[in-house]
């Protein structure tokens, strides 16, 4: 019996699951690689800068390897015995979050964070944020979920406060990590509430539990497991809206993102929000009722000794106004509203550029969060567009990644240049900064969503999936989108008109950019108008990553 | 078998500009070779744009398709028909005119001509664009180049009046965003017949004009390709779910022949109520209709002379042109319920824009209100009537052929003469340094032609007989009579202030007084270079030409609007558009053609 337990187990890690986990694996040896290296009198001198490059490729390349095929010919399939899943939206997820990391190591050591000496701890604690990130996206069970959640977010608590000596990144990092505790702590309680009351972890049959318990007939009892699921959910939800600063959790966000380096606010803010989102996804298709999901839960009937209590359901009976979908889209819908509105409004006032950007990825947390609202809404009656929906999310997670990169990266170089972050400095910029202020600009114009940019498109998607979702709720969401991106152009012009048309105070000194940071800025800054222009090639992908999500 | 070939001249009237700007922005080229070789680009539009007066629009719009973004559900459909066509030789004739009238401009002369040629780029494509997305893509990219041309080389307040400017249209557009998104998210695309899908460009540019049997082999053929679009139609007819479309042709079929957009949706009004409300909202603004005209004196009264021209001579007709193509054709019903307000609208416009008119010192403001006055006449016009529906409204259809034809007549003409009389403005402003009225005076000695010139101008903007002013006012106001009698009336009177406040502006600026020999106002006033004369007296000629002979842009325009209008009837010769001629004496004896209401 246990022979052939432990055959089974060894077969299934190192036949199935291992070959699919490579880039997570190449990021580990990095890790260790790097830290080994500085006790070895040869490599100590090498600049772990070099490493951290080449794993992060190295990472690439492989998930490219597993993608070799072209996403739409990845099937679903689970790993570690249903602790992760191998599916295209994991694929893609990592693809986008080893993007994010190809891009913020280089500009670290441009930038300067990554001093020669100290750069081994920074890119240790990238690397392992990183780590975490990866196993959000692919996280099949409550458990690596709460797992990964705290892995990525222990890195990042370090990474705000990686300037050492400096007050308001301590501050920063303070806060950041007194929230995310409490954060990680309600979110486990509604793991162990949800675990608790169905009896398991594992996120497809907790999946269909849910849909067996939503369905029990109507008595008190059922009434009280109902309520103690939707605390268990919300609980849950609140660990998630943390790590995305969405309302009324993102109180962190303007502080942490004010205190930490430039640099490594574009790093939380890109691909932490990023990582956030698709974990959100993995727990929404298994909470919103939808018609894959009653399928399989009516075979899983027959087979399933638990859900005998659940028995008497006719198969039929199912859903036909479920609660719970209604619950969760009214709740998504007014989060991301709020978040949105919040953000933009709050973001008027500021005069700390990074501050600035903070609140505008707190409001972006709120658009990015509406596709989502519209496929849970449509996940019952139209799946097709409800998968479309998430691929609109996804494409404006891919548009976001770049314009908010390309933006804090901006802030580093300005620093850098003329050792401020006040906004009333940046008069004029245009005249002796051209290079770098044409790259803000790019990239404030495309985060208030301008054609031909690629954050049109990205909101473009979001609207659309509104529209196709019809019906009051999506279109007063749909409508007061539109009125935000209408508040924030106040914002973002501000950002153009400062550096482009007031003049020029003082006599600061003549850019002076090597011609690495010229190429980084370049290839942060063309995907903004290329994706803009050509946006079908990403679009296709997000839709192949998210096909078959809600069957 | 009806083919027509696709218009491969029209992504090079688009995307030409847009290249020569990224080339200019590269070539490390000085500032006159820069302003030589975008004028040279520009002028090279303008003939390529000419040849499409060769065009046969009448059977129905030429387009050209390609597959830009399926995924998104968007194409680069272009099409021309005759609703496009003035505005498109309007824009491409009036950008190099613009940029001669640009030479005070020293300055950063190269980031300058990029801009203008970014400009074109989107104007044109506002006007060639037959899908929403593209429509409105090209319609924000104007606002860029135009904030920056306004903020960087406007006048001393100017950064106020670009904020001002980007603020206002942007907030317009994303109205206009959100009216569009709400059509889209009900249409579908699956119940049209085949005759419906084919004149919609669905099936490529080669099937426009196919109808019945023939529609339906295309049809068939389009699936048998394969394309992206193809397919995503043959599945959603074999699924049984709705496929949406951007396509402006499509909706507007959607709109009049089905009542998709009748979907309750807020406040007991239905989705195409609401469409039309954003899309009228966002346009009002662009137009601009009072209330919403504020960020306009403040843009023109700041910005550099040419870009004035293009802001006055084009710009504005964005709005016109986006309500006869996309709100009236998607919402009829909605059109036909709202009329009141929008011809309300209109008549206040046109009487709010006189009267503040009367009140200026500011020559160039002046001419600032004078445009909001003549943008109220499209409104007036376009609410003479509405799209035919299935449920019938050829009468309004009738009115509404008249008065949406009469509207853009008015856009073509108020195109010619305010861009004219812009100009006019910047010479003045030019060779004094001000441009108050009270300090001006005797200009008709010094500067005989240029003053002739601007008269002429001034003159066709007044809506004298035999100038293009008056037909284009005269339209809006016969078809819009019998409707809302009331609101003619009004614009009508408003004729009286219309000619106060012009014919002031020029007796004070004109006429008046010689300067005296010693003041320096006298050698001031140098009579006009060759180049400006090249700007001004083209100009001028077109308001002549097309105030004797409106015929010939009256018959390209007619039929593309009445085949709007009609969509859903039989060629009707008897329809109240026979009565055009009657109306014009000029033209009477042209006749024949201009009954003609739909395509031959």
């Amino acid at each position: 019996m246990l022979p052939t337990l432990v055959e089974q187990l060894a077969a299934d890690s190192f036949r199935v699951s291992l070959p699919a986990m490579l880039p997570e694996i190449a990021l580990c040896a990095t890790i260790v690689g790097m830290l080994l290296a500085k006790l070895l009198p040869g490599l100590r001198q090498l600049d772990s800068f070099w490493f951290a490059l080449a794993g992060t490729a190295i990472a690439a390349g492989l998930l490219l390897r597993e993608a070799a095929g072209g996403l739409g010919t990845i099937g679903s399939h689970e790993l570690f015995t249903g602790m992760l899943v191998h599916d295209p939206l994991g694929v893609f997820a990592r693809g986008l979050l080893l993007l994010v990391a190809l891009f913020f190591v280089p500009l670290v050591k441009i930038t300067g964070l990554a001093n020669r000496h100290e750069a081994q701890d920074l890119f240790t604690l990238v690397l392992g944020a990183l780590l975490g990130m990866c196993l959000m996206t692919r996280a099949n069970h409550l458990m690596m979920v709460f797992l990964a959640v705290e892995m990525a977010s222990v890195p990042s608590y370090v990474l705000v406060g990686i300037v050492k000596g400096r007050r308001r990144a301590g501050e920063a990092a303070l806060k950041y990590s007194v929230y995310g505790a409490a954060a990680a702590g309600v979110m486990l309680y509604g793991i162990s509430l949800v675990a608790g009351v169905l009896g398991t972890a594992h996120l497809p049959t907790l999946g269909q539990r849910l849909v067996a318990a939503a369905s029990l007939p109507s008595s008190d009892e059922q009434l009280g497991v109902l309520m103690v699921l939707a605390l268990g959910g919300v609980l849950t939800l609140v660990g998630i809206a943390f790590k995305l600063s969405a309302a009324p959790f993102h109180f962190w966000a303007p502080d942490v993102f004010a205190g930490a380096p430039a640099e490594v606010g574009g790093f939380l803010s890109t691909a932490s929000k990023a990582a956030a989102l698709v974990l959100l996804v993995r727990l929404l298709v298994v909470a919103v009722p939808h018609n894959a999901l009653l399928a399989s839960t009516h075979k899983e009937h027959a087979t399933n000794e638990y859900t005998v209590s659940f028995a008497s359901v006719p198969p039929s009976a199912a859903v036909s106004d479920e609660p719970v979908r209604r619950f969760l889209t009214v709740a998504i819908a007014g989060v991301a509203l709020l978040t949105c509105t919040l953000g933009n409004l709050a973001a008027f006032g500021q005069t700390n550029a990074k501050r600035l950007l903070a609140y505008s990825t707190i409001a972006h947390a709120g658009y990015l969060l509406m596709p989502l609202a519209a496929a849970t809404q449509l996940a019952g009656t139209d799946p097709t567009a409800a998968n479309a929906a998430i691929g609109a999310m996804l494409f404006y997670a891919v548009g976001y990644v770049f314009m908010n990169l390309t933006a804090f990266a901006v802030v580093a170089f300005i620093r850098n240049a003329h050792a401020t972050e006040n906004l009333a400095d940046y008069a004029g910029l245009a005249s002796v900064l051209p290079f770098v202020t044409t790259a803000l600009i790019f990239a404030a114009l495309s985060l208030l969503g301008l054609p031909p940019l690629v954050g049109f498109f990205g909101k473009l998607g979001v609207l659309r999936s509104l529209a196709e979702a019809s019906g009051g709720l999506m279109m007063l969401l749909l409508v007061a989108a539109v009125l935000n991106t209408a508040a924030s152009v106040f914002y973002y012009l501000r950002i153009v008109k400062l550096t482009c048309i007031d003049p020029l105070e003082g006599d600061p000194p003549a850019e002076s950019l090597s011609l690495v940071a010229r190429g980084w800025l370049v290839l942060a800054t063309m995907p903004l108008l290329l994706l803009g222009l050509f946006p079908e090639t990403l679009a296709r992908l997000a839709a192949e990553a998210s096909r078959g999500l809600f069957g | 078998m009806t083919t027509t070939p696709p218009l491969t001249l029209l992504p090079m009237l688009v995307t030409l500009p847009a290249i020569g700007a990224l080339g200019l922005l590269i070539a490390p080229v000085s500032a006159a070779v820069s302003r030589r070789l975008t004028l040279g680009l520009m002028l090279l539009v303008a003939a390529l744009a000419a040849t499409l007066l060769g065009v046969d629009t009448a059977p129905g719009p030429r387009l050209w398709l390609a597959d830009w973004a399926p995924s998104i559900g968007t194409q680069a459909l272009l099409g021309i028909d005759g609703l496009s066509l003035p505005l498109v030789l309007l824009t491409a004739a009036l950008c190099p005119l613009a940029l001669l009238a640009s030479e005070a401009i020293n300055q950063r002369v190269k980031t300058f001509c990029v801009l203008m040629l970014l400009l074109e780029t989107g104007m044109l494509g506002v006007f060639l664009s037959l899908d929403f997305v593209l429509f409105y893509v090209c319609w924000e990219l104007i606002l860029i180049p135009m904030y920056f041309l306004i903020g960087l080389w406007g006048g001393a307040n100017r950064q106020a009046a670009a904020l001002k400017f980007f603020v206002f249209t942007l907030i317009g557009s994303l109205l206009m965003l959100a009216g569009g998104l709400i059509a889209y998210g009900h249409s579908d695309l699956t119940p049209l017949s085949a005759t419906q899908l084919a004149a919609a460009g669905v099936f490529g540019p080669h099937a426009v004009a196919s109808s019945g049997a023939e529609a339906t082999a295309m049809q068939e053929a389009w699936l048998a390709t394969g394309s992206p679009s193809a397919t995503n139609f043959d599945r959603a007819q074999a699924e049984g779910h709705a496929l949406r479309s951007f396509n402006l042709l499509a909706l507007a079929q959607i709109g009049s022949s089905t009542d998709q957009f009748a979907v309750p949706l807020f406040g007991g009004h239905n989705a195409a109520w609401w469409a039309f409300v954003l899309l009228l909202a966002g346009m009002a603004i662009k137009l601009p209709a009072v209330p919403l005209h504020t960020w306009l004196p403040a843009a023109h009264v700041e910005a550099p002379t040419g870009v004035s021209m293009l802001l006055a001579g084009v710009l504005l007709k964005l709005g016109g042109y986006g309500l006869v193509r996309i709100a009236w054709p998607l919402c009829p019903a909605a059109a036909a319920e709202l009329a009141w307000l929008v011809a309300g609208v209109g008549a206040i416009s046109i009487v709010w824009g006189a009267l503040a008119a009367l009140a200026q010192d500011d020559f160039k403001r002046l001419v600032a209100y004078s445009s909001v006055s003549h943008m109220g006449y499209v409104l007036l016009g376009l609410a003479a009537g509405s799209v035919a529906t299935s449920s019938g409204g050829a009468w309004l259809a009738e009115r509404w052929t008249l008065g949406a034809t009469g509207a853009v007549f008015q856009m073509v003409a108020h195109g010619v003469t305010s861009a004219g009389l812009f100009f006019a403005v910047g010479v003045v402003y030019e060779r004094f340094g001000h441009r108050d009225l009270r300090r001006l005076g005797g200009l008709i000695n010094p500067m005989p032609l240029g003053s002739g010139l601007a008269i002429v101008l001034f003159m066709a903007s007044l809506g004298v007989p035999g100038l293009c002013g008056f037909v284009g006012e005269l339209l809006p106001l016969l078809a819009a009579w019998q409707a809302h009698p009331l609101a003619v009336a009004a614009a009508a009177a408003a004729t009286v202030l219309t000619a106060l406040y012009t014919l002031r502006a020029i007796r004070l600026a004109y006429f008046g007084a010689d300067a005296p020999p010693d003041d320096p106002r006298a050698l001031e006033a140098k009579p006009l270079r060759a180049t400006e004369i090249l700007v001004l007296a083209p100009l001028a000629l077109a308001a002549i030409v097309l105030g004797v002979r409106p015929q010939p842009l009256l018959e390209r325009i007619e039929p593309a609007i009445a085949a709007r209008a009609h969509a859903l009837q039989a060629p009707s010769h008897t329809s109240a558009t026979a009565k055009l001629p009657t109306f014009l004496p000029l033209t009477r004896h042209d006749a024949p053609d201009a009954g003609r209401t739909t395509r031959r």
